[in-house]
């Protein structure tokens, strides 16, 4: 009975050990799958605009909506995003966006990731 | 015998019919009611002869009379006038007559005893004519004596008219007074030796409403009147001496030896005068009293060629001094040539005391060369003390070279005064304070005055301030050397500049204030909020004194080499830096400190923590970086004499070896960067085999270019001589990096390229806001954009648009473009939108 509780009492521990370092390396990689889906994303949407002889992005919104098209296919890790768009200008090339990612940890609690990224076209 | 008779009842006979001849001729009893009709000469003598002597006799004039010898009335009281229409009363303008006598001219009219005479008091117009231009030639005498204990009215009726009195070796004046004169009448183009138109001597002279004393002529002093021996004047309300002149002192009155003039109101205008004093001179021990609470006269556009433009009081040049009450005046417009515009007040020179009190005075727009307003020479006290008060009053507007307020030389005390808006073109715009002037003020206002030097004040003598009083900061106090404003009554404004200020020395340690009251120092009179000490901290202080130059203000207490608690000196902040001396991070590094002129401040004890390093007591704190300069303890106390930097000395922990990590770095043509040796450098790292984190500097040894030809080479080039991002190229540094004891380094290289953008097809980049100048030269977002740019970059709130996007969302996102083979066409554009913007 002894050796029971012992081995319980360690596998919690080592349960709660597992999930504290798996959260923190959700977080890391989210972090990183985010960083590089945004940039990625932000750098293809200013260039798309850019093109010669494009039709698809007439307008500002056309050009968010270009984006989210693109970042949708880039990133790999799910949860919900929050996109902020602090300046666009289809005309001359220019997409200032933070986005940010709110997940689930496995205990239920939430939390978060954000880039900010802006791209011109020179 | 028969003939004898006949020959006495002959002359009885002639002598009967002559006297019921004169009898005859004159009308009237002399009563109020029946006077006596007088149409010559002899009728108003015999009229006069018949006056009684407890009682009026009346005459009137039914015409004109001339008078050949002099008038006397002896006895009773006379009241002549004239009727019908206007009559006049002429001297005899022949030589053979006794008042034109060429040796000893007769006076024309005389009151004597204790006769009364009132000329023109009613009915019409009563002319006394002295016709002086055509007796212009001949020596002549009063055309109105008026003896002691006898009394004369010159009636609102009455004209006194170019009469004139020269007659030399005697107090010539076309009326003179030793007993009482009223005048309500006009007096006009006269002319005397001693007064234009009055001379009083010892008697008694009052001008009374209506009274009106113009264009006449003094060949010396009073342009017109002349008071002396205790005479006296009294002015009235309503009353008016104008365009009088003198040739010398006293264009419109003359107050001399021991009189009295009292200006209770009236005008006293353009009245001119040769010497001093344009309007009114008193002098040799006399008084004057100007104005009383109820009424004040106005002293306005009189002209001196000297001192006072207005007034010269407590004058004289022998035996000066006098006594002056200003109780309610104003004073106007007046010009001095040299001193006092408005009022120049004489000093005693032994015999008679030089006293004055001002109260009330409306002084402005006078002139004069110094104190355009108010001159005051030394040797003069209050009434009631040894300062002189001046109280409620306002001088502004007055001009002058110096001194244009006041010009003082004597003790003054300002209560409530204000002094405003006064020019002078060289010193003291408000107050010039002269050497040896005492200025009191603990209540007033001193503001807005202009001079080239001190538009407050020129501070030569004693500037005392207490309780409320101030200078406005729109006027600095001038101190020139040795001088020092006094405060002897603890201040009591709350707030605000008690004086701004400029001083002659500017040097450290000149003493600009001395806190002279018993219990008072210097520390508490500078500072409001704060202390001497607390502003050393550096912690805010609020100063109640500022210098114009905005040299610092402090305690000398805190001074080496004064170390008096009574002053407050000019001083100068100088900062002690410590500097770490490293590029390393450097842990309790103290801040830098103020230090004072002179001043004693403690050092800091902070003892310093730098990896891979140990401070150097024996040589911290140096004066030099290479710790061979002067050494300050850590906690020692030191006299403060200029800016100090205090550098840390370190020595290095020992190492063996150095290893050094390059990075190539990439620059695109027309790049605003220079390229110096921190840009260059910035991705090389250089570290020990100690592990301690200590940051060595790089220096460039050499530099070569694409082909391999060395360009520079030496020990730390200027990498941005030969360097730059206005023509593309590659170029090979070299470096080098050694410990701090000299003894290990380390050498590495690495590639700069400064590349031709559009060249390497540089389209999409990123940006930061803290790169934004790196922006191409040829981009739109260098100039055309720039603004939108960095409005996007510097933006931190919601954005343009903020979306919320659930993961399903960008599930049926990437399903869209996936069925659209990864191709974003437009159409998929379209539904994105729509989507995102115009959905729910």
């Amino acid at each position: 009975m002894k050796q029971f509780i012992l081995v319980i009492g360690l596998a919690v521990i080592a349960m709660l050990v597992s999930m504290t370092l798996l959260s923190v390396q959700t977080k890391s990689d989210r972090q990183t799958d985010l960083d590089r889906a945004v940039a990625a994303s932000v750098k293809q949407t200013v260039k798309a605009s850019q093109a010669g002889g494009q039709k698809e992005i007439k307008s500002d919104k056309d050009m968010v909506a270009y984006f989210v098209n693109v970042l949708s296919t880039n990133i790999k890790s799910e949860g919900d995003i929050n996109i902020k768009v602090m300046g666009v200008d289809y005309k001359d090339g220019l997409l200032d966006v933070k986005v940010t990612q709110i997940y689930k940890y496995l205990n239920g609690k939430r939390g978060s990731v954000s880039i900010r990224k802006c791209a011109i076209y020179e | 015998m028969k003939k004898i008779l006949l020959i006495v009842f002959f002359v009885l006979g002639i002598s009967l019919s002559f006297s019921v001849k004169v009898k005859a001729a004159v009308d009237g009893s002399g009563s109020g009611t029946n006077p006596y009709i007088v149409k010559s000469e002899d009728d108003l003598r015999w009229a006069v002869s018949k006056a009684v002597s407890n009682g009026w006799t009346y005459i009137v004039l039914e015409n004109d009379v001339t008078i050949s010898n002099t008038l006397k009335i002896s006895k009773g009281k006379i009241d002549i006038r004239a009727r019908g229409k206007d009559r006049s009363i002429n001297k005899s303008i022949y030589w053979t007559d006794r008042v034109n006598d060429v040796n000893a001219p007769a006076k024309m009219i005389k009151v004597e005893n204790t006769a009364e005479l009132v000329l023109g008091s009613a009915g019409n117009v009563l002319t006394i004519n002295g016709f002086k231009e055509k007796l212009r030639d001949r020596e002549n005498n009063d055309v109105l004596c008026i003896e002691a204990s006898a009394k004369a009215t010159l009636g609102e009726k009455s004209v006194v008219k170019d009469c004139r009195n020269m007659k030399m070796n005697d107090e010539s004046a076309p009326i003179r007074v030793y007993g009482y004169l009223n005048v309500y009448g006009e007096i006009k183009n006269c002319e005397g030796l001693n007064g234009g138109a009055i001379k009083c001597i010892g008697g008694y002279v009052n001008l009374d409403k209506n009274a009106f004393i113009h264009d006449c002529y003094s060949a010396t002093e009073g342009g017109a009147i002349y008071l002396k021996n205790k005479g006296t004047l009294y002015m009235e309300p309503g009353s008016v001496i104008s365009d009088n002149r003198s040739f010398e002192e006293g264009g419109g009155i003359f107050c001399t030896y021991e009189s009295e003039a009292r200006i209770f109101g009236g005008i006293i205008e353009n009245n001119n005068s040769g010497k001093s004093a344009g309007g009114v001179f008193s002098g040799y021990g006399s008084t004057l009293i100007l104005g009383r609470s109820n009424s004040a006269p106005i002293i306005k556009n009189n002209i001196s060629k000297s001192f006072g433009g207005a007034i010269r009081c407590n004058g004289g040049s022998v035996d000066g001094g006098g006594k002056t009450i200003i109780n309610n005046c104003e004073i106007v417009g007046n010009t001095a040539t040299s001193y006092g515009g408005g009022i120049s007040v004489g000093g005693s020179n032994g015999k008679y005391e030089s006293s004055l009190s001002i109260n009330q005075l409306n002084m402005h727009s006078n002139k004069a060369d110094y104190g355009g307003g108010l001159h005051i020479e030394s040797v003069v006290k209050g009434t009631n003390g040894s300062f002189i008060e001046i109280k409620n009053t306002g001088i502004y507007n007055n001009t002058s070279i110096s001194g244009a307020g006041i010009f003082n030389q004597a003790p003054i005390d300002l209560i409530k005064t204000s002094i405003k808006s006064n020019t002078a073109s060289n010193k003291g715009g408000g107050i010039y304070n002269y050497s040896g002037a005492i200025t009191k003020m603990f209540s007033g206002s001193i503001n807005e005055n202009v001079a080239k030097l001190g538009g407050g004040i020129y501070q030569a003598g004693t500037l005392q301030l207490g309780e409320v009083g101030f200078i406005n900061t729109s006027n600095e106090v001038y101190l020139p050397a040795n001088h020092h404003i006094d405060i002897i009554k603890k201040m009591e404004k709350g707030s605000g500049l008690l004086a701004l200020i400029e001083t002659e020395i500017k040097a450290p340690g000149t003493i600009v204030v001395n806190v002279n009251y018993p219990g008072g120092d210097g520390e508490s009179e500078l500072y409001y909020v704060g202390t001497g000490d607390s502003e050393k901290n550096g912690d805010n202080v609020t100063k109640k004194f500022k210098t114009t130059d905005n040299i610092v203000l402090r305690p000398g207490a805190k001074v080496e080499g004064i170390l008096n608690s009574k002053y407050i000196v000019l001083s100068k902040k100088y900062e002690i830096s410590y500097i770490s001396n490293s590029l390393d991070a450097v842990l309790n590094m103290p801040k830098d400190q103020i230090g004072f002129h002179y001043e004693k401040s403690t050092l800091s004890s902070n003892a310093l923590i730098r990896e891979g390093f140990i401070f150097d007591v024996s040589k911290s704190w140096n004066s030099a970086a290479s710790g061979y300069g002067k050494v300050y303890q850590r906690g020692g106390s030191i006299v403060v004499k200029s800016n100090l930097k205090l550098y840390a000395i370190w020595n290095e922990i020992p190492i063996s070896k150095l290893t050094m990590q390059t990075r190539d770095r990439y620059y695109y043509v027309g790049q605003k960067i220079v390229l110096n040796k921190k840009e260059v450098t910035s991705k090389v790292e250089v570290k020990n085999d100690a592990g301690t984190n200590v940051t060595y500097e790089v220096v460039v040894t050499s530099i070569e270019n694409n082909s391999g030809k060395v360009i520079a080479e030496g020990y730390d080039i200027k990498v941005e001589d030969y360097l730059s991002t206005d023509k593309s190229g590659i170029y090979v540094l070299h470096v080098k990096s050694s410990s701090y004891r000299g003894d290990v380094s380390v050498t590495g290289e690495f590639k700069v390229y400064v590349l031709d953008a559009r060249d390497n097809k540089v389209e999409v980049r990123f940006i930061s806001e803290e790169f934004i100048e790196t922006v191409a030269p040829w981009s739109v977002w260098k100039e055309e954009k720039y603004d939108e740019l960095s409005k996007s970059l510097s933006r931190d709130d919601n954005g343009i648009y903020n979306l919320d996007l659930t993961k399903e969302d960008l599930n049926e996102a990437k399903k869209r473009v996936k069925s659209a083979s990864y191709k974003i066409s437009a159409a998929v554009v379209k539904r994105e939108k729509r989507r995102l913007f115009y959905t729910g």
